[in-house]
């Protein structure tokens, strides 16, 4: 079995220029903070959508018993 | 915050006491407001709760299958000295294991256990555990 092969790709943001300057003024990595926000709203969507599925599940259950 | 199974059953079945309560906890996570995480001996309790419910079958094998995939999004793994914390607090104050590691991933992690348990936030907050009930805090 291959190791998976783990690449990352560029994305652009289009951000207004008083944005973009006041973020060059503060200490922070901007590419991991936002990789970390879209990785949980991810997560968020995911969970989101499991759970429409349980509610679903959960409705049944009231109709059938 | 961690939550217990207690909380996590009142998300998956209907008409529980306290169901509004935990259903803004869930809510609340989902909507980015606040952090919920859960043992992962807390889940595997989960499981073996729908196993042991009165829910019939098919409902039960579709909700295990589904509470599977939500609860690993917030599902913690327990280090060995945790896990060994857990068996000393168990035995000691007289909870399920299950809870136990509730009370000591909270102490670990500095985060407050909630719980819709009243006999369990009764007996850990005599013995000096962070935990609170679900209807105090909404």
């Amino acid at each position: 079995m291959g190791k998976e092969e783990k690449k990352d790709v560029i994305i652009s943001l289009r951000v207004p220029e008083k944005l973009k300057e006041e973020m060059s003024k503060v200490d922070v990595n901007w590419s991991d903070y936002l990789r970390k926000a879209i990785e949980d709203k991810i997560s968020r969507e995911k969970m989101k959508r499991i759970w429409s599925e349980i509610e679903n599940i959960k409705d049944r259950m009231v109709e059938g018993a | 915050m961690i939550v217990d199974s207690s909380v996590v059953m009142h998300w998956l079945t209907r008409g529980g006491e306290f169901e509004n309560e935990c259903r803004k906890i869930r809510e609340s996570l989902e909507k980015g407001n606040i952090i919920v995480r859960i043992p992962d001996v807390v889940i595997y309790d989960v499981y073996v709760r729908i196993a042991e419910s009165e829910i019939p079958t098919d409902f039960a094998s579709r909700l295990i299958h589904l509470a599977s995939q939500y609860l690993n999004f917030l599902a913690v793994r327990m280090s060995g000295e945790n896990l060994a914390e857990a068996i000393r607090v168990c035995r000691k104050v007289g909870v399920d294991f299950a809870t136990a590691s509730c009370a000591v991933l909270s102490k670990d992690l500095e985060d407050l256990y909630v719980t819709a348990d009243r006999r369990v936030c009764s007996i850990l907050s005599e013995h000096g555990f962070r935990v609170t009930h679900v209807s105090d805090i909404f």
